[in-house]
């Protein structure tokens, strides 16, 4: 716990060059997800298929040209796309992200706020004890490396990384859907229906944290100064905790960061079979119905958060690791 | 041609292996469930019953024992009705099956697919058919108890035909047999009272048609005639907010209460409905779930949380050798046809024989085993049951590889020689992939000539066909009628194929047989007497699939769902399960 405490202390007395660095990632973030808008708004224009179903055949027979008309004209999709570009922009500094094409009476910023919530939930549970538990069974099989433990630990480990989420997912539902009758198929927000999405989310994060963590440990394990700990008479507990696994987070961070930025912008798998009405199943549909407002506002939204995360990283590098100097 | 059904069987081996997975594995759990004792002495005709049980055993979600509450899936696994559930608005299959339960139209479609009283209590021609009136039940009310009256109907109609309705188009091509109707959906007036519907009074409401149309009366059971809530789109109509549940008012068995997006719908009994009895309503809830994922949902009905499911393709054959399983499948025929529409400009497929040949060297049982139980041969476009149907309308569109390769022959290519490559667009399906490598095998071996496979998201298909330099294609299309009259679909091959942007396309344009189809088609729009409508619609079908091709059918849609035998007053035909009658026991 005192560690923890000393380390969030640490943040708020970050040296000035510090918060400088942070200042100027900041600004940098900003524009790269102004590049990132201008490059997947002209991508989306230019990848051939339209919205609202005009050009797909087994539809476009029931509309006609003057309906055509209308639509287009009705969401400003009869415009250049350079002038499409700037009035999406107007619109987007005003905190309006413009109508659905898919869900068409509803407005971006809405759909985003019913979904992001679940996938949040969600990803935030499945990612705290990915984490948590990867680093604990990653301790473990260090600790005990070349036992029965060691090898036990790895083996659950190589199936998260090995198993695919949609072979889990299914045999999940087959065991404790079909056969045991302890969890239902689909939903969420009881406990019970929760279960399983985690599970399957968790999993792999679970195992490749498992194996970078053994892996930095043994790295670490091996130094001189540890070995000095030892010799000075230290308890084994208190080496691995304060000197081996100390030193051995940075690899494991650096995982982390992305790890948890994407499970929070939800799995499209998990999201699909559960039936989960989170943030990656509107995104499909949005991807297959070109609503090009949605993908614009997802499309930013993820690349704001994957370039937060790198950032907390690195800040996080200084915390653990004194040494590391920004500039 | 050896090679061909080996090409297939390894195929469907492929996925055979790899729906073990899933398949077997269901299936191996399904025997060590509690249902297992029923099937130790496999007696299907006691299945049922014996079944019944087990099914129940989980009861998952029912916490007050007494509610008897019916769980369907959206249809199709499209999910969410996004745009709204808008009658007067084009949607999926999810927006006109949530139409029909919350609206009564003037008629409904009964087991037979008759038209029969709906809100309509009577209707009357004129002389020939081109004026209609109805006479509308006096107990019409909205779900908040406001009385309907024709004038409502009246309104309904001129508001869906209107270019202004927003949302994202109308469906035009079901009104504009109405006079006027797409005059003014195209703004040539914008006199509302042009258009040929009036409430003569509170409870007669008349059609005025461009033509003679004796099939009206059917075509009066799509959601698009029923009426709506004037006030209420008036004041929430933007953007289709109306059909929320705050706002909606409806007129038919249900009325929606809730609805999570992405997640369920929720719909009650409409106390308020002219068909609300003292027997109804048989059930006290009724739950739209949203599952788009066919492994889930098969998942979900096996533990009971849904009670009506279409059944995955690869499911089909476990669910058929299922002692308990294979007593809730229902099978029946849509009225869905696949095909593949020619060029019929474009050299060389502008040579009769060369269509021909195309279309009989196609081995259409092999394609049916391959979709196993999914489809069934298509020898004309019409499908069984409609009329102009005839199962010997083209006797000589059997898969006949000699007669085939000596009528390419005959057309200046022996064995193929020659014969520029082309393609067949298609959207991208496993099915779809599957159908057209065996297509693609048969015209190899059977012609000689290579057919490439172009399969893409849908959206991107019209940009495929417009990109220089244009390539050599057949274009696979399929066709689902809105109501069981052949009017429906040859109307559309007329209007929206032969004379449509199609025929403006220098090589899809100029058939020649559109003076011969079109005045048949015509002419049975207008008769009154089926046997001449039968007679009609078959010769403008031969010659569009035989005589002088202009679409090649392939297939028809056959539907599987499985239902739980506690689900009672159901009925399926050709448009799908009427959900009007539902009950469900305990």
């Amino acid at each position: 716990m005192a560690l923890v405490t000393r380390h969030l202390t640490a943040v708020f007395a970050l040296p000035l060059t510090m918060w400088q660095y942070i200042v100027r990632r900041v600004l940098q973030a900003i524009f790269t997800l102004f590049v990132l808008s201008l490059i997947t708004f002209f991508v989306a224009k230019v990848t051939p298929g339209s919205p609202l179903g005009l050009d797909d055949p087994e539809n476009a027979a029931k509309i006609t040209p003057a309906m055509r008309k209308q639509l287009l004209e009705q969401y400003d999709l009869d415009k250049p796309v350079p002038v499409q570009y700037v009035l999406w922009f107007t619109k987007f500094i005003r905190g309006d992200l413009g109508l659905s094409l898919t869900y068409r009476n509803e407005h971006v910023q809405d759909i985003l706020a019913r979904t992001w919530p679940i996938s949040a939930q969600l990803g935030l549970i499945a990612a705290l004890l990915a984490i948590s538990l990867g680093m604990l069974l990653g301790i473990i099989a260090a600790v005990y490396r070349n036992t029965i433990i060691d090898y036990l630990s790895m083996f659950i480990a190589v199936i998260g990384v090995a198993v695919p989420s949609f072979v889990l997912a299914i045999g999940l539902i087959l065991l404790f859907s079909l056969t045991l009758h302890w969890f239902p198929v689909t939903g969420w927000g009881t406990p019970e229906r929760m279960v399983m999405p985690i599970v399957v989310l968790m999993l792999g994060p679970l195992a490749t944290t498992a194996r970078f963590t053994r892996a930095s440990m043994l790295e670490v394990i091996k130094q001189d100064y540890v070995r000095t700990a030892r010799a000075k008479g230290l308890l084994e507990r208190v080496v691995i905790m304060r000197h081996v696994l100390k030193n051995a987070l940075i690899p494991v961070i650096t995982v982390a960061g992305p790890t948890l930025a994407g499970m929070l912008t939800g799995s499209v798998f998990v999201e699909q079979i559960f039936t989960i009405p989170g943030v990656a199943n509107a995104f499909v549909g949005a991807i297959g119905g070109r609503d090009y407002p949605m993908i614009m506002a997802q499309t930013i939204i993820f690349g704001g958060l994957v370039i937060f995360m790198n950032l907390a990283v690195d800040v996080a590098y200084g915390i653990i690791d004194p040494r590391i100097r920004y500039s | 041609m050896s090679a061909s059904p080996n090409h297939i069987s390894r195929r469907k081996l492929l996925k055979a292996v790899v729906f073990t997975g899933a398949t077997a594995g269901l299936a191996a759990c399904g025997g060590a469930r509690p249902a297992a004792p029923a099937g130790e002495a496999p007696s299907p005709t006691e299945a049922p019953p014996a079944a019944e049980t087990p099914q129940e055993a989980p009861a998952t979600e029912a916490p007050a024992g007494a509610e008897r509450i019916l769980n369907l899936n959206m249809p199709s696994f499209y999910g969410d009705p996004g745009a709204g559930t808008d009658p007067g608005c084009s949607g999926g299959a999810n927006t006109v099956f949530t139409n029909q339960l919350m609206f009564s139209a003037l008629v409904y479609l009964n087991e037979k697919m008759e038209p029969t009283p709906d809100c309509a209590e009577s209707w009357t021609p004129n002389e020939d058919s081109s004026v209609w009136t109805f006479k509308l039940r006096k107990d019409l009310k909205w779900s908040d108890g406001t009385p309907i009256t024709a004038k409502d109907f009246e309104w309904t109609v001129k508001r869906n035909v209107s270019p202004d309705i927003s949302c994202g188009g109308g469906i035009l091509y079901m009104m504009d047999i109405i006079k006027g109707a797409a005059d003014y959906a195209g703004k040539v007036t914008t006199d509302p009272d042009t258009i040929g519907v009036k409430a003569l009074d509170d409870h007669t409401l008349q059609f005025e048609l461009t033509g003679p149309a004796g099939f009206f009366p059917i075509m009066v059971s799509y959601p698009t005639y029923a009426p709506l809530p004037k006030d209420r789109i008036e004041q929430y109509g933007k953007d289709t907010q109306w059909t929320q549940p705050q706002y909606v008012l409806s007129n038919g068995p249900f009325k929606l209460v809730e609805w999570k997006r992405d997640e369920y719908m929720t719909m009650l009994p409409n106390e308020h409905w002219h068909g609300y009895t003292e027997a109804q309503p048989g059930l006290d809830k009724l739950n739209i779930k949203m599952l788009k994922n066919q492994a889930t949902a098969i998942a979900a009905y096996e533990t009971g949380e849904l009670d009506i499911i279409e059944v995955p393709s690869g499911d089909l054959p476990r669910v058929k050798n299922d002692a308990v399983l294979s007593q809730q499948l229902i099978t029946y025929a849509e009225l869905f046809t696949q095909y593949m529409l020619i060029p019929v400009s474009a050299k060389p497929f502008d040579d009769v024989r060369v269509r021909q040949a195309l279309a009989i060297a196609i081995d259409r049982d092999a394609i049916s085993d391959v979709l196993a139980g999914t489809v069934t041969p298509a020898y004309q476009f019409l499908p069984p049951t409609m009329l102009g149907y005839d199962k010997d309308l083209n006797p000589e569109m059997a898969y006949n590889p000699d007669k085939a390769r000596q009528l390419l022959a005959d057309a200046g290519f022996p064995k193929g020689e020659g014969f520029p490559k082309f393609w067949i667009n298609s959207n991208h399906t496993d099915d779809y992939q599957t159908m057209f490598e065996a297509i693609s095998a048969m015209y190899k071996d059977v012609l000689g000539i290579e057919m490439e496979l172009a399969l893409m998201d849908p959206g991107a298909r019209g940009a495929w066909r417009e990109q220089e330099p244009r390539r050599l294609h057949l274009w696979r299309e399929r066709w689902g009628m809105d109501f069981p009259d052949s009017h429906n679909s040859m109307n559309f091959m007329v209007t929206g194929r032969l004379k449509g942007d199609y025929s403006k396309i220098p090589e899809w344009g100029g058939y020649k047989s559109t003076d011969r189809v079109a005045p048949l088609v015509e002419e049975a729009a207008r008769s009154a007497d089926p046997a001449r409508r039968h007679e009609l619609y078959r010769q403008a079908d031969r010659i569009l699939t035989w005589e002088d091709p202009y679409l090649i059918p392939i297939y028809y849609y056959v539907a599987n769902l499985m239902m739980k035998p506690r689900v009672k007053g159901v009925y399926v035909t050709g448009m799908g399960p009427n959900y009007r009658r539902v009950s469900v026991e305990g």
